[in-house]
């Protein structure tokens, strides 16, 4: 008889209903239809799945371009947003910190409104760049925390013993500063990916249907009658970022900087 | 060298000049967006007048103050629940890993998976296993517990918010676990060993060890968790009833309608969004300072 | 009567071995350290004491109970590490009283307690200051009536006085004694420094490589050791008499390891025992540690008792052939 300590309870929890749900939408997109009170299809149509998932790959293109470019110009943005806050005064800390974190408090139905009206002023809007600058938007305030918390963590001794060497504070942020906050900037760009791949209603409001992710038709499939390819979707935009997650792990495994990262 | 503890030592003009005008130009749509929302807001009657009749027919038609408190309800039960959930579940998992000596503390893999998974697709996951025709009606069917799907009980798009709760439960809770977990492992790992030395049982070393390490971290997750949910369209859209209808979903409709009371009712409640949101952080924002307060010094 | 008894403990880790059937036990009111070079098994095994790791093998008896499945938090045995360990947010007070808090006694009865305590280390009126504070010191001191307050049965101190200077290590030192003398607590001390296991000890038990290689007390360890590692623990040149040029041989079996105090060789061009080069010194205040090497390259260390003046160090820098002699040596 297996004894389960109580205390991974909660991991076992979690993989089993991922790993459950998972099979349940791997049935229902090979099944042709999946009538109550079944718990197993009567009919498979494979060659209608292999045809949606297919279908999905523009789609899926689209959501990966937006998000790994989100989360390449949020690390980008955030490494020296988080150096700067770091070494300016602390009135003008206070001041930054809530400029940046303000656009987390607007919520997205409003910001969205907001972005397109502006994004269509200046003609920017319906386009790619225009959704990842306003998913950046909404990303921006978690990777800088993160960025900060890093390196609010490291022996300021550090930065002033390269400074009694003879280094700029510019070569100090690039050689000394950006290597300590690695293992934080790629949980960062981890996270912006993930906060980005997930955006719904600032995708719909800026993008103005010309710019259509996974997200975006797994919402609108839900209450559709094709829940066959509706499955293929939520696969899809669900395992991306689960692969992503554990790719993450393995990367920062490698690197010896998991254990950093988690401290 | 100038003082090592000199404000922008390492600050170059360049830099500084470079990176604020980057931030400048990131925030001149969100500065845009919340002039445009608040001009908005201020159309038809104006502010004041647009705020005493909110509810009105041709405004939020009665809708509004019921989408208010069950908002803010649902946001707060399901923050709190899934916060109790992950304190404890949090305590136990480092406590399991101080005792096996893992030297990387918490592995939250698989959290981290489920927190990744976007919350339209967790709500339609929701939606398979809960609905009337679902998974857990079919599993009941086979059991002998119900004959047709409306015997069923309605889990999902129901007037209590059920559904929406249990899909917030079980994404805040993950989030809030990942967080709650790095931060105890963090300090707790060289203290736990010396209070159970000290003859201190589990019960008691997260009671006065776990829990102030926890506190401002604690109250953190949950104001994040707490404006996530206020704010939240996607789930909702989903998985919430038609009466009463979550804030966020109330104000897209509302915007959508071309009628000029109706958006400026739909930015009028995105401000009132604004303004709680900010409230709550401002309270929580102390309450995090005053936990984190040193003992006094003599 | 034994209060502690080790039988048989043993640990590994993966294919290392840390450490190999430990056997000794403690009496009430008794020090025992723990001696040996960094990294060979003391710690864990006193981490195997307080219940924080399990042995692989082997019995652990307190007041005459099995104590080897019990957990940490029930054994009444406390440890103490180079890290002071305070909590944060508690006062100094607060930590003091942390176990006391755990039992039902009134108001008056703790702050009774740790005031008591809290001059016992000399830390009166530091009742409400923030731990982050104090020097490193003050903190040790802080948790030492931490501990204390916690009434164990056995205090364990895993180097705690390593990273305080030399005269607040003293202190710190006969601090210890005092209190352990006062309240009759078996301790198990570890370090690798021999002026602090032979200051405090009432037996050491020299530990490398995770096997042990003595129980003695201090006199008889420093003096006489029982066996050549001991000897390298405690100081002594150990040396291989075999194949040695001796030209006055003394009354001891040469033809084996063979020992001898750096501080009980003397340089004699009259009557030497053996020829020498030296090869290197240190002035270390009281005198110098010359650094010899012998015929077959065995190298020997001597301390001379007087300063040498200047030209007496360049003479014997410079002279290839130095004689040495001893009354002391030692066989196992």
């Amino acid at each position: 008889m297996f004894k389960v300590d109580i205390k991974t309870v909660p991991n076992l929890l979690a993989k089993i209903s991922l790993f459950a749900t998972i099979c349940v939408f791997i049935v229902q997109s090979i099944s042709k239809r999946w009538f109550w009170p079944q718990l197993w299809p009567n009919n498979f149509e494979f060659e209608e799945t292999l045809s949606n998932f297919g279908d999905a790959i523009p789609l899926l293109w689209t959501t990966f371009i937006v998000a790994a470019l989100v989360s390449l110009i949020g690390i980008i943005l955030s490494a020296p947003l988080a150096w700067l806050i770091y070494n300016i005064g602390q009135k003008y800390r206070i001041v930054l910190i809530l400029l940046v974190l303000f656009p987390a408090l607007i919520p997205p139905v409003v910001s969205g409104v907001g972005y397109s009206i502006w994004f269509i002023k200046i003609d920017f809007d319906g386009n790619i760049a225009a959704v990842v600058a306003a998913h950046l938007l909404i990303s921006l305030p978690y990777m800088l925390g993160i960025a900060l918390s890093i390196l609010f963590r490291q022996d300021r001794e550090l930065f002033e013993a390269s400074a009694g060497l003879g280094w700029s504070g510019d070569q100090i942020f690039f050689r000394i500063a950006l290597p300590l906050m690695r293992a934080g900037l790629y949980l960062a760009a981890f996270v912006g990916f993930t906060i980005s791949w997930g955006q719904y209603l600032l995708t719909v409001l800026v993008g103005n249907g010309q710019v259509v992710t996974l997200p975006m038709v797994v919402v609108s499939l839900a209450t559709s009658a094709d829940q066959t390819r509706f499955a293929a979707l939520v696969l899809i935009t669900m395992l991306v970022p689960a692969l992503v997650t554990v790719l993450y792990h393995k990367v920062l495994n490698k690197t010896g900087e998991y254990e950093f990262a988690n401290t | 060298m100038a003082n090592p503890v000199t404000p922008n030592m390492y600050l170059s003009s360049r830099f500084k000049f470079v990176t604020g005008g980057a931030l400048a130009v990131l925030l001149i749509p969100v500065f845009y967006s919340l002039w445009y929302v608040l001009a908005q807001a201020n159309n038809a009657e104006g502010f004041i007048g647009n705020l005493s009749r909110i509810d009105a027919p041709e405004n939020a038609n009665g809708e509004f103050l019921e989408s208010f408190l069950f908002t803010v309800l649902l946001a707060v039960i399901s923050s709190t629940v899934a916060l109790m959930a992950a304190l404890i579940s949090s305590a136990l998992l480092v406590e399991h890993s101080i005792k096996n000596k893992f030297k990387k503390g918490v592995d939250g893999t698989w959290f981290e998976v489920l927190v990744s998974i976007p919350h339209a697709v967790w709500a339609a996951a929701i939606f398979l296993w809960l609905s009337q025709s679902g998974v857990l009606s079919r599993i009941s069917f086979q059991l002998g517990l119900v004959e047709n799907p409306a015997d069923f009980p309605t889990l999902v798009r129901d007037n209590n918010g059920l559904g929406l709760f249990i899909h917030y439960l079980s994404k805040e809770y993950p989030f809030m676990l990942l967080v709650l977990t790095v931060v105890l492992w963090a300090r707790y790992r060289y203290l736990s060993p010396v209070a159970a030395s000290l003859g201190a049982g589990l019960i008691y070393r997260t009671r006065y060890l776990a829990w102030p390490i926890l506190k401002p971290a604690a109250l953190g997750v949950w104001l994040v968790s707490f404006s996530f949910i206020l704010h939240s369209y996607e789930a909702p859209a989903l998985l919430g009833s038609v009466k009463p209808r979550v804030l966020s979903v109330l104000v897209f409709e509302l915007f959508k309608d071309p009628t000029i009371e109706k958006r400026a009712t739909a930015a009028l409640i995105g401000v009132l969004l604004l303004v709680v949101t900010a409230f709550a952080s401002l309270v929580g924002l102390f309450l995090i300072w005053k936990s984190t307060r040193k003992v006094a010094d003599v | 009567m034994n209060l502690l008894t080790l039988n048989g403990i043993q640990k590994s880790y993966g294919q290392n071995n840390v450490l190999n059937e430990i056997n000794f036990s403690v009496e009430p009111g008794q020090i025992i350290v723990l001696l040996g070079p960094s990294g060979t098994g003391k710690s864990t095994l006193l981490s195997i004491i307080a219940g924080l790791t399990k042995p692989d093998s082997g019995q652990i008896e307190l007041d005459g109970i099995q104590i080897s499945n019990l957990a940490v938090h029930k054994r009444q045995i406390t440890l103490l590490t180079q890290k002071a360990n305070l909590f944060p947010f508690m006062s100094v007070a607060d930590n003091v009283a942390f176990s006391p808090n755990m039992k039902s006694l009134s108001k008056s009865e703790r702050d009774k307690k740790v005031n008591s305590i809290l001059e016992e280390v000399s830390l009166s009126g530091y009742n409400n200051r923030n731990p982050e504070t104090l020097s490193g010191g003050e903190q040790q001191r802080v948790s030492l009536a931490r501990a204390l307050c916690s009434e164990p049965k056995v205090l364990l101190l895993d180097e705690p006085f390593a990273s305080l200077d030399h005269n607040i290590r003293i202190e710190h030192q006969k601090l210890l004694k005092k209190l352990v003398q006062d309240s009759a607590l078996p301790v198990i001390f570890v370090t690798h420094q021999l002026d602090e296991a032979m200051s405090l000890a009432d037996k050491v038990i020299v530990i490398d490589e995770g096997t042990q290689w003595s129980n003695q007390i201090p006199q008889e360890l420093y003096d006489k050791p029982s066996n050549p590692t001991s000897a390298k623990t405690v100081g002594f040149n150990v040396i291989d008499g075999v194949g040695l040029k001796w030209l006055n041989k003394p009354n001891i079996d040469t033809n084996n390891l063979i020992c001898v105090r750096p501080e009980n060789i003397v340089m004699d061009e009259k009557d030497p025992q053996i020829i020498a080069k030296c090869i290197g010194y240190l002035f270390l205040g009281s005198g110098y540690k010359l650094n010899l090497e012998l015929s077959d390259g065995q190298t020997l260390d001597v301390l001379t008792g007087s300063q040498l003046s200047e030209l007496e160090l360049e003479r014997v820098m410079s002279t290839k052939e130095i004689g040495i002699r001893s009354d002391f040596w030692l066989n196992f």
